[in-house]
C-alpha cells in the first residue's frame, strides 16, 4: 500500500513539475555512461574479432606433435570449419645465397580469418587473395627476393623440394601476429608439398596447427571442452598482444570517452544535488504535515525512499535506452574502422552496460539527492503550528560525503585509471573549494563596494550579497558548468591535437632489425645518403627470462596466456643511460649515468602481467652466462607512439659484453619504398618491417576517436545547462519572494529586470573567471600527466570564460527567472502564505 | 475526552528561561466545544500544540480519550494523531503540488484506506468545492483554501478538531462561511471541538472558553 501511495505522491509532483531538473539530469547521466558502455562493448567484441584475423582463424590450437584427432572429431561434431598447418624455421636456398625462413605449410582455404595480400613485385602494394599456393610453387616475403637474389618465377630450394616462386608476400596477417622482432621472413606453400621437402621429422622444431572458425557460441563451447583436453605440449594460441600499438590507442580512446561521458555524470550528479535541495524544501511542509496528520517518521521516510527509488529506476531506465539509441551514433562513427559489423552487441555484453547505467543512476541519486531528503527526518512537528517551514534544518557537512563518496567510486571505476582519476578528483575538489573561496571572499569585496554605487545597480548586486549563502553555492555551481563546458571546447581541442601529435605524418613506419656493430658506420652513411637523417641505432641483446628472486619459471607457473607467452619468448633486452624522452616514470628512480649496478628498468604494463615490482631481483641467461638484475624502476610506454622501445632497459655496463645487434626506426614515404631495396640489397642480413598499415589503423582511430569525443560532449553541454538551470531553479521561491515584495512597494517591472540582469551577469563574470583559470590549469594537469601530450596554458581562455559566463549565465538566469518578473504580485503572495 | 493535569512548558533563550505555560488544569468533555483565548503571546498556540501532541510538556500530563501522550515517543504521538485527531491551521498548510481532492485524500491514504477518494470527493462537495477539486492551491482562493483545509480535517472523521485561528487570515464575511462550517461540520460528527482564536464571536460559538494570562489560565468555568 505505501508503494502505491507513494507512486501516486510522486506522479502528483511529476505533474507539479517538481522532479523535472532532478529526472532529466539523472536520464541524461545514464545515458551519457550506457551509450559509451554499449560502444566499448561492441568495440571490444569487433577487437576480438580483429584479433582472430590475426589467428587466422578463431580459435588455434597449436602442438609440437601431429594435430590429435580428437580435436579435429570433436570440431567436425560441433560443425565447425577447421584446417590445419604446419609451421617451422628453415633455410632457404637460391642458386647463390641461402636464408633462414619461417616456413608454413597451408591447406586450402587459409586463412579461415582475415586474408593474405600478394603482389607480383617486390615492396609493392598488395591485393587480397583468397587461395594459397598451387602445388609445386612458393610465396615469399618481398625481403627474401632481395636477400636471395631471385625474382618471380625463379626456383628455390627448400628441404629436398624445388618450389617455383608465384608471388611476393605483401601483408600476411598471422605472420605479423607474432613477437614482430623474433620472427624470421616468412615464407608459404601449399601442404601437400611438404612431404616433397622431408623437413618434417621427429626432432625438428615443428608447430602443428589446427585453425578452427565458425559461430561465436559453438566456438566457445569448442573452446571449453578443448580446455579440459589438452595435453602436453598442445595450447590454445592467443594474439592478447599481437597489436600493442593499437590496443594501446583503443584502450587510450576508451579513457578518453569513459571520462567524458563521466564529465556529464558530475554535472548532472551537481544538478541533483542543487535541484533535490529545493524538492527538498518544497517537501518540507508536506512532510510536517504528514506527521500531524498521524504518519510515523518510519512511513514518511520510507514513502519518500521509495519515490527516490523509483525515479533512480525509471530514469535509470529510460536513460539507458536513450543510452542505447546514442550508442548507433558512435558506431556509425567507429563502423569504417572495422571490416565486421559493429551491430551484433551479444546478450552479454549488452547486460553490462545496462547494469551499469541502473547502478550508476540509484548510486548518484542516493549520494547526491538522499542527503538532503534524510533532512525531512529532522523537522519538528510543531514548526507546521508556526509557520516555520521556509527553512531546512542545519546539516553537518559530512552527510555531503556520500555524494561525494559516490561520485569518486565511479570515477576510479569509470576512468579504470587510478592516476588519472585520482587527479580528477583532486582537480575536482580543488577546483570546487577555489570556486567557493573566490566566491565568498568576492561577495565580500562587493559587500564593501556597494556604498559607492548608485542606487540602481545596488538592488541587483545587494540581492548577491544578501544572500551570501546562496550566491556562494550558485557562483560554485556555475563555475563546475562553465569550467567543464570550457574544457570540453577549448582544452579538449588541446588535447586532441596533441594526441594526434603524437603520430606526426613522418613518423618511422618501418623498423630495420638484425643489425651488426660493425655495420653500423656504412649503413649511417648509406641511410644519410638516401635521405634518413634521423636514424638512431638502439642496442639490443636476446635474453630469456629464467628466473625470479632465484625461483625458475616456467610456463606453467602462469596461467595468464599472455605471462606464460612472455616466458616462452626471449626478450630483447637493450640499455640506456637516461629514460627515453617519450617514456613516463611510474615507479622507483632511474640509474645514476655510467652506472655498473645490474639494475633493470621494466615495462609497467609487463610488470604488472609477471606479477613484478619493484625490488624483485631478475635472472636472464643472456649467451649462455646468467645476468642477475634488481628492478629498481617501472616506465609507462606509449605503443602507440610507434618509437623503438624495450619492456627491459638496463644500465650499458651490465650488457656491453654480450653479442650485441641493433634496431633502427625510419620513415619511408610512400613512393619511395624501392629505397628499402637498396638498403637490403647491400645489407642482405637486416630485415625490414613494415608497420605503415599498422599505423594508419591507429592514426583512423585517433581520427574516429577525436569524432566519438565531440559526440559524448554533445551530452555533456545538454548537462552543463541543465546545471546552470538547476542552479537558477535552485533559488527561484526566494527570488520570487523578493521580487513579490519589492513590486508591493513600488519597484518597476523594468527596474527589476534591470537588477536581475545585472545581478547574472556579475555572477556569470566571476564564475567564468574563477572556472577558466581552473580549466586551463586542469587541461594542462590532464595533458601533462595523465595523457603524456603538449599542452600550452591560454589566458585568452580566461577572457572568454568571463565573456562566456556572464552571457550564459544572464541568458539561462534571465530565462529561468521569467516567471518570477511576470507573476502577479498577488498570486506570488498567496502561493507564499 | 482531553485532560489536562498541571501542565508546563519553558524554553530557554539566552541562558534565560523562559515560562510558556505554568500549571494549567482542565478537562473537556466528549463533543464540547472549547476556545482557547487571550492575547498574543500568552501561550494559546503552545496549548494547543501540547494538547494536539505535536510539541511535549515539561511538566504535568495530558491525556487523549485515556491515553497519556507525554508517555508515548513521536510515532506514537503521530498514531494517536492520525488515529483521533484533525487539524485545521491558520495559514492553511495545503500542499502546494497537490489539488484540492488529492490535498483532502492524503490523510485517508497515509492510513491507507481504499476509498480515500470517494470519501474525500464526498466531504469536499460537502464543503462546497466539488467544481474545483482539480484546482491547485494556488488558484484557490484564501478561503476556499481554508475550506479545503476544513475538509481534510474532518474527512477522516476524527474525535477531536484542533483548529489554529482558522479565520486569522480571512475577512470577516469570509470567515464568518468558515466558522458556521467548521461548526456544522463538527456538530454533523459529534467531534470534539479545540479552537484557538481572537475572534470574540467564534468563542461566543463554543460552550465554554479558556483565557489564558501569560502563560496561566485565568479563567476556567
Amino acid at each position: 500500500m505505501n508503494f502505491s501511495l507513494a507512486l501516486r505522491l510522486l506522479l502528483r509532483d511529476w505533474r507539479a513539475g517538481e522532479l523535472r531538473v532532478l529526472f532529466l539530469a539523472l536520464l541524461l547521466a545514464v545515458a551519457s555512461i550506457t551509450s559509451v558502455g554499449f560502444f566499448t562493448g561492441r568495440i571490444a567484441q569487433a577487437l576480438q574479432h580483429q584479433s582472430n584475423e590475426l589467428l587466422g582463424a578463431d580459435i588455434v590450437v597449436s602442438a609440437d606433435h601431429p594435430i590429435s584427432d580428437n580435436f579435429i572429431s570433436e570440431a567436425d561434431k560441433l560443425g565447425l570449419q577447421h584446417i590445419q598447418a604446419v609451421e617451422f624455421p628453415t633455410m632457404l636456398l637460391s642458386d647463390t645465397e641461402s636464408s633462414l625462413v619461417m616456413l608454413k605449410a597451408v591447406d586450402n582455404a587459409y586463412p579461415l580469418r582475415g586474408h593474405l595480400e600478394i603482389s607480383r613485385k617486390r615492396f609493392a602494394a598488395g591485393v587480397a587473395n583468397t587461395s594459397i599456393p598451387v602445388r609445386g610453387s612458393i610465396w615469399v616475403a618481398s625481403a627474401l627476393l632481395t636477400k636471395l637474389d631471385v625474382n618471380i618465377g625463379d626456383v628455390l630450394t627448400v628441404g629436398e623440394a624445388q618450389l617455383t616462386i608465384s608471388a611476393v608476400i605483401i601483408n600476411d596477417p598471422v605472420i605479423a601476429a607474432g613477437s614482430f622482432f623474433n620472427v624470421a621472413p616468412g615464407v608459404v606453400i601449399n601442404s601437400a608439398d611438404l612431404l616433397l621437402t622431408a623437413l618434417v621429422k621427429e626432432t625438428s622444431r615443428v608447430r602443428f596447427k589446427l585453425l578452427v572458425a565458425g559461430p561465436f557460441k559453438t566456438v566457445q563451447v569448442y573452446r571449453d571442452s578443448l580446455e579440459l583436453k589438452l595435453g602436453f605440449g598442445e595450447r590454445l594460441e592467443s594474439v592478447e598482444d599481437a597489436r600493442p600499438e593499437i590496443r594501446a590507442a583503443l584502450q587510450r580512446a576508451d579513457r578518453y570517452l569513459g571520462l567524458a561521458s563521466l564529465v556529464s555524470v558530475l554535472l548532472a550528479s551537481v544538478a541533483i544535488a542543487t535541484s533535490a535541495r529545493r524538492y527538498t524544501r518544497r517537501q518540507l511542509s508536506s512532510c510536517a504535515l504528514m506527521r500531524c496528520v498521524g504518519a510515523v517518521q518510519k512511513q514518511v521516510m520510507s514513502l519518500y525512499l521509495m519515490q527516490l527509488l523509483m525515479i533512480a529506476l525509471s530514469a535509470s531506465a529510460m536513460g539507458c535506452l536513450l543510452g542505447y539509441l546514442l550508442q548507433y551514433g558512435l558506431v556509425a562513427i567507429f563502423s569504417s574502422l572495422f571490416d565486421v559489423s559493429l551491430s551484433s552487441l551479444s546478450m552479454t555484453a549488452a547486460l553490462m552496460p545496462i547494469g551499469a547505467g541502473m547502478l550508476t543512476g540509484v548510486l548518484i541519486l542516493f549520494g547526491f539527492a538522499a542527503p538532503a531528503l534524510l533532512q525531512l527526518k529532522n523537522v519538528p512537528v510543531l514548526s507546521i503550528l508556526r509557520c516555520e517551514l521556509g527553512k531546512l534544518p542545519a546539516v553537518g557537512l559530512s552527510i555531503y560525503i556520500s555524494g561525494f563518496v559516490v561520485f569518486a567510486l565511479l570515477l576510479f571505476w569509470q576512468a579504470g585509471d587510478f592516476r588519472l582519476a585520482l587527479m580528477v578528483l583532486a582537480g575536482i575538489v580543488f577546483t570546487v573549494l577555489i570556486l567557493m573561496s573566490c566566491a565568498g571572499v568576492l561577495i565580500k569585496i562587493l559587500k564593501i563596494f556597494l556604498r559607492k554605487l548608485n542606487t540602481r545597480s545596488m538592488l541587483g548586486l545587494s540581492g548577491l550579497t544578501r544572500r551570501s549563502v546562496s550566491s556562494t553555492v550558485q557562483i560554485t555551481a556555475f563555475g563546475v558548468g562553465i569550467m567543464v563546458l570550457l574544457l570540453l571546447t577549448l582544452v579538449r581541442n588541446e588535447l586532441i591535437s596533441g594526441w594526434q601529435n603524437t603520430l606526426p605524418t613522418d613518423a618511422p613506419n618501418r623498423f630495420l632489425i638484425n643489425i651488426q656493430t660493425s655495420q653500423l658506420p656504412g649503413l649511417r652513411t648509406l641511410l644519410d645518403d638516401l635521405g634518413f637523417e634521423r636514424a638512431v641505432f638502439y642496442p639490443m641483446v636476446k635474453g630469456r627470462l629464467t628466473d625470479i628472486n632465484g625461483v625458475n619459471v616456467a610456463a606453467v607457473n602462469f596461467h595468464e596466456q599472455r605471462a606464460a607467452g612472455l616466458i616462452e619468448r626471449e626478450f630483447n633486452l637493450s640499455w640506456a643511460e637516461t629514460m627515453p624522452v617519450d617514456n613516463f616514470s611510474v615507479a622507483g628512480s632511474w640509474w645514476q649515468p655510467s652506472s655498473k649496478q645490474s639494475q633493470v628498468s621494466l615495462e609497467e604494463g609487463l610488470a604488472k602481467t609477471l606479477g613484478l615490482g619493484l625490488g624483485d631481483v631478475l635472472t636472464f641467461a643472456v649467451a649462455g652466462k646468467n645476468v642477475d638484475v634488481k628492478i629498481v624502476h617501472l616506465r609507462e610506454v606509449d605503443w602507440d607512439s610507434f618509437q623503438v622501445n624495450f619492456y627491459a632497459l638496463m644500465p650499458a655496463q651490465v650488457l656491453s659484453d654480450f653479442p650485441v645487434s641493433y634496431i633502427s626506426s625510419i620513415f619511408v614515404p610512400e613512393d619511395r619504398n624501392e629505397m628499402l631495396d637498396t638498403v637490403v640489397r647491400s645489407y642482405p642480413n637486416i630485415t625490414v618491417i613494415d608497420v605503415s598499415k599498422i599505423m594508419s589503423r591507429v592514426r583512423a582511430i585517433i581520427e574516429r576517436v577525436s569524432m566519438a569525443i565531440e559526440y559524448v560532449f554533445l551530452l555533456t553541454l545538454v548537462a552543463g545547462f541543465l546545471v546552470m538551470y538547476a542552479a537558477i531553479f535552485a533559488t527561484l521561491d526566494e527570488r520570487l519572494h523578493e521580487v513579490t515584495i519589492m513590486k508591493v512597494l513600488g519597484a518597476s517591472h523594468s527596474k527589476l529586470r534591470r537588477a536581475l540582469l545585472l545581478e547574472f551577469v556579475v555572477l556569470g563574470t566571476l564564475s567564468g573567471l574563477v572556472a577558466a583559470i581552473c580549466a586551463d590549469f586542469l587541461g594542462y594537469g590532464l595533458a601533462s600527466f595523465s595523457l603524456h601530450v603538449d599542452y600550452a596554458l591560454n589566458p585568452f581562455m580566461w577572457l572568454f570564460g568571463m565573456l562566456a559566463g556572464a552571457l550564459g549565465v544572464s541568458v539561462a538566469g534571465m530565462l529561468g527567472t521569467r516567471s518570477v518578473l511576470t507573476q502577479s504580485p498577488i498570486s506570488s503572495l498567496r502561493a507564499a502564505s | 475526552m482531553i485532560e489536562v493535569t498541571d501542565l508546563s512548558r519553558h524554553v530557554s533563550i539566552a541562558d534565560r528561561r523562559l515560562t510558556l505555560l505554568q500549571h494549567i488544569n482542565f478537562s473537556i468533555a466528549t463533543g464540547e466545544a472549547v476556545a482557547i483565548v487571550g492575547a498574543s503571546g500568552s501561550g494559546k498556540s503552545t496549548l494547543l500544540g501540547l494538547l494536539a501532541g505535536l510539541d511535549t510538556p515539561d511538566e504535568g500530563r495530558v491525556m487523549l480519550d485515556g491515553e497519556d501522550i507525554s508517555a508515548l515517543d513521536e510515532d506514537g504521538r503521530a498514531r494517536l494523531r492520525g488515529r483521533l485527531t484533525g487539524f485545521v491551521f491558520q495559514s492553511f498548510q495545503l500542499i502546494p503540488s497537490l489539488t484540492a481532492i488529492e490535498n483532502v485524500m492524503l490523510p485517508l491514504e497515509l492510513a491507507e484506506r481504499k476509498d480515500a477518494r470517494a470519501a474525500a470527493m464526498k466531504i469536499i462537495d460537502r464543503v462546497g468545492l466539488a467544481q474545483r477539486c482539480d484546482h491547485y492551491p494556488r488558484q484557490l482562493s484564501g478561503g476556499e483554501q481554508q475550506r479545503v483545509a476544513i475538509a481534510r480535517a474532518f474527512v477522516p472523521q476524527p474525535k477531536i478538531l484542533f483548529a489554529d485561528e482558522p479565520t486569522g487570515n480571512l475577512d470577516r464575511a469570509t470567515g464568518e462561511l468558515i466558522t458556521e462550517l467548521l461548526f456544522s461540520l463538527n456538530a454533523e460528527q459529534s467531534a470534539t471541538l479545540v479552537l484557538v482564536t481572537h475572534d470574540e464571536a467564534l468563542a461566543q460559538r463554543c460552550h465554554r472558553s479558556l483565557k489564558l494570562d501569560a502563560g496561566r489560565l485565568i479563567d476556567n468555568p
